[in-house]
């Protein structure tokens, strides 16, 4: 389900892409064509294509953009990035690529079971398997700062397993200006 | 059935073997010859030509008459042999005898000189000894005098003194007889009381095991062993107790080292007490000193 | 009380061969039972103005013995009689009952909030008055007076030196609005009586006692990132110790009180160091890729103890103090974490994962024996009294943290009440605290 979600998301992309490039509240870099021509016959279409190297970006507030999502979970045990998440982290990567000014705090965490400061070397092990993924994407050391509450913060109140699914994750946090 | 001859060939063969025999038997009893009665020692009926029969009655006789007088003339011979015989038997018996009877006479005659001469000697001896002993006596007459004389001097020393010793042995003796019997019905006394003894403690040493298991038992339960306390600790206690079980006294003979385990010690002995004794209290003795080692094997 | 009975008696009989009994009879002793104590503690007596005194002495001390593992109090209702002084002791009565020892006592208010609180003991086996004391105390004092008693009747009656006179530190974490508070708490070794020494809008972790018990470092995220500090618990007066990049976490004391074990993850990830608390110099105790973390330090100042999972999963990990070859304590099960030292260096208490559940157990380091202690799911954050007999841990009751103590063989566990919230991190404070 996560892929299909993934799918449709990367054609809202595009889609606003094409439509968004004159509002002019986010930065672009590379020429880029635009043609808003559209046949009263309704013939054809025509839509704008980027120029290499460019996004047009979005806003970070915007729900529906694919920054929307922070959150990466993990297996137990485990600070392996899932398959799943490999796009998600991109993104991000991504856009700090291109945004090298933005900085971004990665919190790693994990759930309740076992003993505390082990839980914070785990969280910061994630964060970390995050990072050198930005890290070989473009983003640069000093846009990351990294920190781990192991289980002093837990997104899901609970003993189940579901609760600690949610509690297994690392968090991008954006930091404002 | 054949399973079963498969399975006791041995038994099957014997069967068959006995049944061959039993068989055999039985033919081998059957009279298989035609039944034809032959008396012994008879002739097979010969072939007989015909002949005069007075003739032949005549020859007959004649033939036994002769017979008869050679078998008589036999036995003259026979007779005149065997009757020779004894005659040289009975000459030669008659010989040995009077050998032996001549052999007879002369060793008498010969035992007969021997024991005169031998008696002659006796006499001789006889005679001899006679006058010894007359010379003896004599001289021993004299003596005797001599001695009696002696004898009388100190006779009368003697008997004072014998008197004396032999009134002290009298008593010494009866003492001695007296202590004897007294020790030898000790020893009676006590042999018997040692029998009795020996069979009671068979009975006793029984009782007194049971108790003292009882006895363990009831200080091991209430013996509340310090958790803490390390390995290896052994602690002795000697207790006194009273007829009835009770304890009069608890003294810690040999420490652990460790003030904690020996109190614990100490308090077992008191929480058990009464400790359980035998109903028959001529067995206390055997309780009256106990010397506990507490040494826990875990 | 438990019983343990094995028919393991060995009977010596000499002088059954004599006629004449003199020598004693000798039997061998070679088995015990386990168990507690039996003991009764009666209600103290009072005297003052309203109907009962400020503080139920009696039960706070049959309380603290029975959690010890080591007592069995009667319950109230078995008591027939209630004396308070030693002249009002049947001991033929008690006998009865099946005590071992009795403890009795007043107390009497001898001012405005001021009181006097006596107690005696008795050995009822021999019937014998044991000790006997008499305390003044302020009104808030009364509490640790009754400890104060356990102490001295545990030290009396087992040889070992009673902790019940000790504190606690922990963290509760509470909702206040629609946001977390988290507050470091200093109780008493029952849970009673908390005082807050820190309150903070971000979590606080990982305190540790000094080893003089004046002071607790601890673990803080309120500067958005985790940093080490050390406060003075009387004054309240901190200092920051460590904010290096990364992790700063898991400050453990010298015994000597000069340096912190602590874990840095500055040079890439977590690695074990020692800072002098004077000087700040570092030294590094591990350098490998694993995760290594939650140092503590041996009670003979010579080594170190802690997790790492250079092995593949977490294990315990034992090096000496001033570095060198790591060596791998445990080998039961496939999570060993988060130690803590017995007072003697003979035992370590940690959290034990297996088949999904995480325990308390105790490794004796000489065997190399390890034993469960709890059977809780969750049960983490294992701490020794400083007498060595009970560890007190964080367990987990249906939705939120409570504190429970065990007996160290295990026997006997009991909840500590405490107020609502979500507790964690329990720390024994050492003696005279």
């Amino acid at each position: 389900m996560k892929v299909q979600l993934h799918s449709y998301f990367v054609l809202l992309l595009l889609a606003l892409l094409a439509g968004c490039s004159s509002t002019g509240d986010t930065k672009t870099d590379g020429a880029a064509v635009e043609d808003h021509s559209m046949g009263a016959d309704g013939g054809t279409m025509t839509s704008g294509a980027a120029g290499a190297g460019t996004f047009a970006g979005y806003s970070l507030d915007d729900p529906n953009s694919p920054l929307a999502r922070r959150v990466i979970y993990f297996d137990y045990d485990s600070s392996e990035i899932l398959a799943e998440d490999q796009q998600l982290v991109s993104d991000h990567a991504a856009f700090l690529a291109a945004n090298s000014g933005q900085r971004v705090t990665l919190e790693g965490h994990t759930d309740e079971r076992g003993s505390p400061e082990y839980n914070i070397a785990l969280g910061d092990r994630r964060a970390q398997s995050v990072r050198r993924a930005f890290e070989l994407q473009g983003v640069l050391p000093e846009q990351i700062t990294i920190v781990s509450y192991g289980e002093e913060k837990a997104a899901a109140e609970g003993h189940s397993d579901a609760a600690w699914r949610l509690n297994r994750r690392v968090e991008i946090i954006y930091q404002s200006y | 059935m054949w399973q079963a001859i498969r399975e006791n060939p041995r038994a099957v063969m014997y069967a068959v073997l006995m049944h061959l025999i039993l068989l055999a038997i039985l033919v081998f009893s059957l009279d298989w010859t035609p039944k034809i009665s032959r008396p012994a020692g008879q002739k097979v009926p010969i072939e007989a030509t015909l002949v005069d029969p007075h003739q032949l009655e005549a020859a007959a006789e004649k033939r036994r008459a002769e017979e008869r007088r050679v078998e008589e003339a036999k036995h003259q011979v026979v007779e005149e042999e065997q009757r020779k015989q004894a005659e040289a038997e009975a000459k030669q018996k008659a010989e040995a005898e009077a050998k032996q009877k001549a052999e007879a006479e002369r060793k008498r005659k010969a035992e007969a000189k021997q024991k005169a001469e031998a008696e002659v000697k006796r006499k001789a001896e006889a005679k001899q000894k006679a006058e010894a002993e007359a010379k003896r006596k004599a001289a021993a007459k004299q003596k005797a005098e001599a001695e009696a004389k002696r004898k009388a001097e100190t006779e009368a020393r003697r008997k004072a003194e014998a008197e004396a010793k032999r009134k002290a042995e009298a008593e010494a003796k009866r003492k001695a007889e007296e202590a004897r019997r007294k020790q030898a019905e000790a020893e009676l006394q006590a042999r018997l009381a040692a029998e009795q003894a020996a069979a009671e403690q068979a009975r006793a040493s029984g009782i007194v095991n049971e108790y003292v298991g009882y006895i363990a038992d009831k200080v091991r339960r209430n013996w509340l062993r310090p958790p803490g306390s390390p390995q290896g600790l052994s602690c002795e206690v000697q207790v006194s107790l009273i007829p009835g079980g009770d304890v009069s006294r608890v003294r810690i003979t040999r420490s652990s080292g460790d003030p904690i385990f020996d109190r614990s010690v100490e308090t077992a002995v008191y929480k058990a007490k009464p400790l359980p004794l035998p109903p028959d209290s001529s067995l206390f003795n055997y309780f009256r000193e106990i010397r506990f080692v507490f040494k826990p094997t875990s | 009380m438990g019983l343990l009975r094995m028919q393991a008696v060995l009977v010596l009989v000499l002088s059954l061969l004599t006629q004449t009994v003199s020598a004693a009879l000798t039997i061998e002793i070679t088995q015990g039972v386990e168990g507690a104590i039996p003991i009764a503690v009666v209600p103290f007596g009072w005297k003052g103005t309203g109907g009962a005194a400020p503080e139920n002495i009696a039960a706070i001390i049959s309380s603290d013995l029975s959690r010890s593992g080591r007592f069995d109090p009667l319950p109230d209702h078995d008591l027939v009689s209630h004396p308070t002084e030693a002249a009002e002791v049947q001991y033929h009565n008690w006998r009865i009952l099946n005590v071992d020892n009795l403890v009795i006592g007043k107390i009497s208010e001898t001012g405005a909030q001021q009181y006097t609180v006596q107690f005696e003991l008795f050995d009822i086996i021999r019937g014998t008055r044991l000790i006997g004391y008499s305390f003044p105390a302020g009104r808030n004092e009364l509490r640790r007076v009754a400890h104060h008693i356990s102490d001295l009747i545990y030290e009396q009656l087992t040889g070992e030196k009673g902790a019940f006179n000790t504190q606690i530190v922990y963290v509760m974490t509470t909702k206040s609005g629609g946001s977390k508070v988290y507050t470091l708490l200093v109780a008493d070794s029952d849970g009673y009586s908390p005082q807050t020494i820190l309150r903070s809008a971000q979590p606080l972790m990982s305190p540790a006692w000094s080893a003089d018990g004046k002071q607790v470092a601890y673990v803080t995220f309120e500067n958005k990132k985790a940093e080490i500090y050390t406060q003075d618990i009387a004054t309240g007066t901190r200092r920051k110790i460590a904010s290096f990049n990364g992790i700063n976490g898991a400050p453990s004391w010298s015994p000597d009180g000069r340096r912190l074990a602590l874990t840095l993850s500055q040079d890439g990830n977590p690695e074990i160091y020692t800072m002098d608390v004077g000087t700040r110099t570092l030294k590094r105790l591990t350098t490998n890729s694993a995760i290594d973390t939650e140092p503590v330090w041996a009670p003979d100042g010579k080594s170190i103890v802690f997790t790492s999972d250079r092995g593949g999963s977490p294990q315990l990990y034992q090096v000496a103090a001033w570095g060198g070859t790591a060596k791998r304590l445990t080998f039961d099960g496939k999570y060993n974490a988060g130690a803590d030292f017995s007072p003697d260096g003979r035992k370590l208490a940690m959290v034990h994962g297996e088949q999904g559940a995480y325990r308390i157990a105790v490794l004796d380091l000489d065997t190399g024996l390890l034993r469960v202690l709890t059977d809780g799911r969750l049960d983490e954050s294992p701490s020794f009294s400083p007498n060595g007999n009970m560890i007190i841990y964080a367990t987990d009751a249906g939705n939120r943290g409570v504190l429970a103590a065990v007996s160290v063989d295990g026997r006997f566990r009991q909840r500590l009440s405490l107020q609502a919230g979500d507790v964690r991190e329990p720390v024994w404070s050492p003696f005279d605290r």
